[in-house]
């Protein structure tokens, strides 16, 4: 029994920085442990972690996506202007899907053919993401037209929990399934882990890669919807900052930087490690400054805690 | 290989497609360095220059450096490289702006600073400063609030830009001058930032209501955007009509919230008006004349009972 318990610890610390997060709240703040305030903690990460889910899968095969904060934006521009324009529900909701599985096809299409570096090649892409969002929106707000539409972001399930948050749990315990319990969700592990011998075992590496990709566009694309649908209208750098805190939950949740370590369910983990430490800030009304200090902190417990636990697991 | 030459001549072609292009013959050249262009307010700029440049004769350039120091400064340059008639510069970075503008300065071309300025001691290499000051915005919003609440106590949210920055501290600023010259013993229960964005302020907001179920009676979001953010919150968590929400900007979607009740007030920043007068300053200075030091547009104050009046200015 003891050996679980210590095995389980080894192979998840975030797990126990989040509930000794959670107890902390509980303890020092009378209004965070309510079933409100989790509710309201679930739905302010949804939209990062619908782009976790994609960028999660991506960083298991070795690779990045830096655009996906842009496609956000895109997405949710194209789905207002179809709106605008008099698109229906459907039609706008497809067309800021499709913005962003292009974008995804874009990067995926550049690096699969070039073999540049991921990182540097969605940067660009980025730019370019950027630039169109600029030039779409003439730097205005645009508001969404159709009330239905808002419901992705604001609605609630029988007024219980809301539907954004429904969607991005569904999408990373569907994925982990994927990931663990099928042929093409175990070679992802193996291109991450090392492309070479998977491209030996027969595994059409740059295809699944190219797949990733469009996944991870189609991810970002879902996330913008959530998010015009939640604030009921878009900017051009609607998204901002997403790329960075999509990487920083998945590593959070445990998984790797360097391909073929991690998961989905993991990255569930981190983004409610997140969550939480901004939620409970706020709630104790601490100053911005303290607040960056106990995220950094916490971040670097994170880190530094699975870098020791990994000889660990190695020796065990 | 050729495959590979072929798809990068199809890229090179998209990037001559979607590079911009520069505006039309005029009588002198206007070189606009911006902080980052996407913004309203910047939009709102654009209009009123353009608008004045038909007028007076101007050949504007418009540079984006998307608020990047380095960038701004190496724009600068190339304004400098293309004898621009006059300089326009949004400051990103006060200090790091200083260098640059110097340099035009010793290349003898004027430099006007725009919306924000430079640092002071980069004022003795430009001509004037064209824009609207935050503490003005500030104060017409705290006025505002002392109209609305008097001397009652009172408990204020404060949701910030990003730490630090110039028109965050100073618009907070002056709304506390005009709460200290109406004795208005209102309290900051919490000032936290929220990057300039709704969907920021909207999570900070929800937060915030449950740090705080009962007791807040008025917020001031820096920015008009955010304050919207707050307000959907604010309807979120049921809190519909309790808490007199304020803005600075005046944007058409919290002209629109004050119509309908939503919002208490905002502060209108006349961005167009900023762009008018750098055309018309510069028109000036290439005429030889001189030119005040500080060209102000105005702020007007915007509640439920002037609205009507002034919906067409928002932006």
């Amino acid at each position: 029994m003891l050996q679980t318990v210590g095995k389980f610890i080894i192979n998840y610390p975030s797990i126990i920085i989040l509930v000794f997060l959670i107890s902390l709240g509980a303890f020092i703040s009378p209004v965070f442990f309510t079933s409100r305030n989790f509710v309201n903690i679930l739905w302010s990460v949804s939209v990062l972690g619908i782009i976790a889910v994609g960028q999660t899968v991506l960083l298991i095969t070795g690779n990045f996506d830096m655009s996906v904060a842009y496609i956000v934006g895109l997405s949710g521009i194209t789905t207002v202007m179809l709106q605008i324009n008099g698109a229906n529900l459907i039609t706008s909701v497809a067309g800021g899907l499709a913005a962003g599985v292009i974008i995804g096809f874009l990067n995926g299409l550049i690096i699969i053919r070039t073999n540049a570096n991921a990182f540097l090649v969605t940067l660009g892409t980025s730019a370019l993401v950027y630039s169109i969002n600029l030039i779409l929106t003439q730097s205005k707000t645009w508001y969404a037209q159709i009330d239905a539409f808002l419901i992705l972001g604001r609605g609630k399930f029988y007024g219980t929990i809301h539907y954004s948050v429904i969607i991005f749990l569904t999408m990373a315990i569907f994925v982990q399934i994927i990931l663990r319990r099928t042929i093409f969700g175990r070679s992802l592990y193996i291109i991450g882990h090392n492309p070479k011998a998977a491209k030996y075992s027969g595994i059409q590496v740059n295809r699944l890669k190219f797949g990733v990709y469009l996944f991870c566009g189609f991810c970002a694309g879902l996330a913008g919807l959530v998010m015009t649908a939640r604030t009921g209208s878009t900017v051009a750098n609607a998204g901002v900052g997403l790329e960075f805190d999509s990487l920083i939950v998945s590593v959070l949740g445990g998984t790797s930087l360097f391909g073929g370590k991690g998961g989905t369910i993991r990255t569930i983990i981190g983004i409610l490690i997140l969550g939480v430490i901004s939620n409970l800030l706020i709630l104790l009304n601490i100053q911005y400054e303290a607040q960056q200090i106990a995220k950094g902190v916490v971040f670097l417990t994170v880190v530094c805690a699975d870098g020791i636990l990994e000889k660990k697991r190695r020796s065990s | 290989m050729k495959k590979n030459l072929l798809f990068l001549l199809f890229c090179l072609a998209f990037m001559a497609l979607v590079m911009p292009v520069s505006a039309e013959e005029g009588t002198f050249d206007i070189c606009v360095v911006h902080n980052s262009a996407d913004h309203p307010s910047i939009t709102a700029i654009v209009q009123g220059m353009n608008d004045e440049a038909a007028i007076f004769g101007a050949n504007v350039t418009y540079f984006d450096p998307a608020a990047d120091p380095q960038k701004q400064a190496s724009m600068i340059e190339d304004c400098i490289a293309r004898q621009a008639d006059v300089i326009v510069v949004n400051c990103v970075d006060p200090t790091a702006a200083v260098a640059p503008i110097k340099k035009a300065f010793e290349a003898g071309i004027p430099v006007l600073t725009q919306n924000a300025d430079v640092a002071p001691e980069g004022k003795e290499f430009t001509y004037a400063f064209v824009g609207s000051q935050s503490i003005d915005q500030g104060y017409a919003v705290g006025k505002m609030m002392v109209e609305k609440f008097g001397d009652k106590e009172a408990k204020v949210v404060i949701i910030g830009g990003n730490p630090g920055q110039t028109d965050y501290v100073n618009r907070v600023a002056g709304a506390e001058m005009a709460w200290a010259e109406a004795n208005a013993p209102y309290e900051i229960i919490s000032d936290q930032p929220a990057g300039w964005s709704k969907d920021k302020a909207l999570t900070l907001m929800t937060d915030l209501l449950t740090r705080f179920p009962t007791g807040i009676d008025m917020v001031y979001a820096v920015d008009d955007p955010m304050a919207i953010g707050v307000i959907e919150a604010i309807k979120a968590a049921g809190y519909e009509g309790e808490i007199a929400v304020y803005g600075t900007n005046g944007n058409v979607d919290a002209c629109e919230a004050i119509k309908n009740g939503d919002m208490a007030g905002t502060a209108l920043q006349m961005s167009y008006l900023v762009g008018v007068y750098a055309v018309r300053a510069a028109y000036d200075i290439n005429q030889g004349r001189l030119i005040s030091e500080e060209i102000l547009a105005p702020t007007a104050p915007i509640t439920i009972d002037n609205i009507d009046e002034w919906s067409d200015m928002c932006w």
